[in-house]
């Protein structure tokens, strides 16, 4: 094995850093703000807008489906049908009125998303540049106070 | 008859690699061997490996090697079974650095290690892939024989050609760095990114970092990254996905350094790919980071940032440096010989199962 004085060369290294003045100014990673939820639902622009698709072509219920059977069973599930249609149909307009409410609800929220996480962008950009000019100003301090 | 068992057999990871590697083994020695697997990458070819519901009868002479690597039903189930067992020990990341991202995943693997603790007086032998696996097993309280063999590499793979396109449009004379490695927190993607930051600021600003590897269940975490690179003001980062193998072979082609901060790692098969490569490796010292490493590449005690970017930038000037590290590195990669492994494979399965 080549003999690599790894102790040598981080005094070097250590030494030029202080010479240069060179410095961990940066935020850490936990300064990020975190999407992580927990949930076990991991939470993805792309896969929010696939499922909302999805979710728009399934949202209305329909009481009426075609029947099939010989001419007699036909007879008697349409006979069914309309023997509690007057309950059933109430049921599924109530639930066409929900599924509504909630794709139109889920909609606002994937703008809210987009919106908020530009924000965020924003923020976090600004809040990055306030530190280093507060670190700037802090070092300006305390060299004028030498 | 020898049977490879493991929860999962994916397309290219570490542990699948090393099973499919050790099977053709088994097969040179003339064995009766299969592999079966709870989970089965579609990817795969047909015939590789077959459902574990379709594991045979198995009697005291049969011998299964099971691949410990996360939980698992399977784990459980191994513990039970009545014949020879040898398990191969890959590490389990601990739950506490994945749980913020993907509780699904600390979950299980926090079920892997209480899979690993109950196990420990039901094998009969086991093979650590580093010394760093060796010694979490006895603290577990293994008591049966434990020996170290790192994971059988097929180095030949890595002689094919190299994806040209990206080879061409990253050979311009810019310093590229590379990390591979699964986009997960116990990987420490975002100290890479840190250091890179002040490599890319205080040396070279066209140098570029490339973070190969899936983000797959680790998308928040990926996502948390790409900001703090916004944040970090930082250009010329590049996630690269999960991507075919000639385009990893293209990235170590052009890679002219290989940085890890990785603090989990039960072996550490990108710092061999790298060595093989000829790129230096600057590593964090964390688990079996050093004993994959042996000694060569730069390693590093401590997360200085600012140092490690230093660190970096002494290696791609200093090209006697550089030298001197691949030269080392060179030295070590000989100890992850195929054909070496394969004997030692064969000679410690004679001497502690087979005859023992």
């Amino acid at each position: 094995m080549e003999d690599i004085n790894i102790e040598d060369i981080m005094q070097k290294i250590r030494t030029e850093i202080k010479e240069k003045g060179l410095t961990d100014s940066e935020l850490g990673f936990n300064s990020v703000v975190s999407a992580s939820a927990g949930t076990g639902i991991e939470y993805s622009q792309s896969r929010y807008a696939d499922v909302l698709d999805m979710a728009d072509s399934d949202r209305m219920v329909m009481s009426y489906r075609d029947v099939y059977g010989n001419p007699l069973a036909k007879f008697i599930k349409k006979l069914n049908r309309r023997l509690i249609a007057f309950y059933i149909e109430a049921i599924v307009d109530d639930q066409n009125k929900y599924n509504s409410e909630i794709y139109n609800t889920l909609l606002m929220n994937y703008s809210r998303f987009n919106e908020e996480d530009a924000r965020l962008s924003a923020i976090e950009k600004k809040l990055y540049e306030s530190e280093k000019e507060i670190e700037r100003l802090k070092s300006k301090i305390e060299e004028l106070s030498k | 008859m020898i049977i490879q068992m493991l929860p999962t057999l994916s397309f290219g990871d570490a542990v699948s690699n090393d099973c499919i590697a050790l099977e053709k083994v088994l097969k040179s020695m003339g064995f009766k061997t299969a592999i079966y697997a709870a989970h089965i990458d579609h990817r795969l070819p047909k015939g590789v490996v077959k459902d574990v519901k379709k594991l045979p009868e198995l009697g005291p002479d049969d011998i299964v090697i099971y691949h410990m690597s996360t939980g698992d039903k399977l784990n459980w189930d191994f513990g039970k079974l009545n014949c020879k067992k040898v398990m191969r020990y890959h590490n389990i990341t601990p739950p506490n650095m994945l749980i913020s991202y993907n509780s699904d995943a600390a979950g299980i693997c926090a079920d892997g290690l209480r899979a690993l603790k109950w196990l420990s007086d039901k094998v009969d032998y086991c093979i650590a892939v580093s010394e760093f696996n060796k010694n979490d097993l006895i603290k577990v309280g293994f008591k049966c024989k434990i020996d170290v063999m790192p994971i059988l590499i097929p180095f030949d793979d890595y002689k094919k050609k190299p994806d040209d396109i990206t080879v061409r449009r990253y050979s311009d004379g810019r310093t590229n760095i590379l990390f591979t490695g699964r986009i997960a927190p116990n990987k420490c993607q975002q100290d890479v990114i840190k250091a890179f930051t002040y490599y890319k600021r205080y040396f070279d600003e066209g140098a570029r970092l490339f973070l190969v590897g899936s983000d797959l269940g680790y998308e928040n975490y990926k996502r948390k990254l790409e900001r703090y690179i916004n944040l970090l003001g930082v250009e010329d980062v590049y996630f690269a996905g999960h991507i075919s193998f000639d385009k990893i072979l293209a990235y170590y082609k052009v890679a002219d350094l290989f940085l890890c901060q990785s603090e989990h790692e039960g072996f550490g098969v990108p710092l061999v790919e790298s060595m093989f490569f000829d790129i230096p490796v600057v590593a964090y010292d964390s688990t079996a980071i050093y004993d994959t490493l042996g000694g060569s590449g730069f390693i590093l005690e401590n997360k200085d940032y600012v140092e490690t970017a230093a660190v970096m930038n002494e290696i791609i000037k200093d090209k006697e440096l550089a030298a001197k590290i691949v030269a080392n590195q060179r030295e070590v990669l000989k100890k992850y010989d195929h054909a070496l492994i394969s004997e030692q494979f064969k000679t410690l399965l004679k001497e502690n199962v087979i005859n023992g």
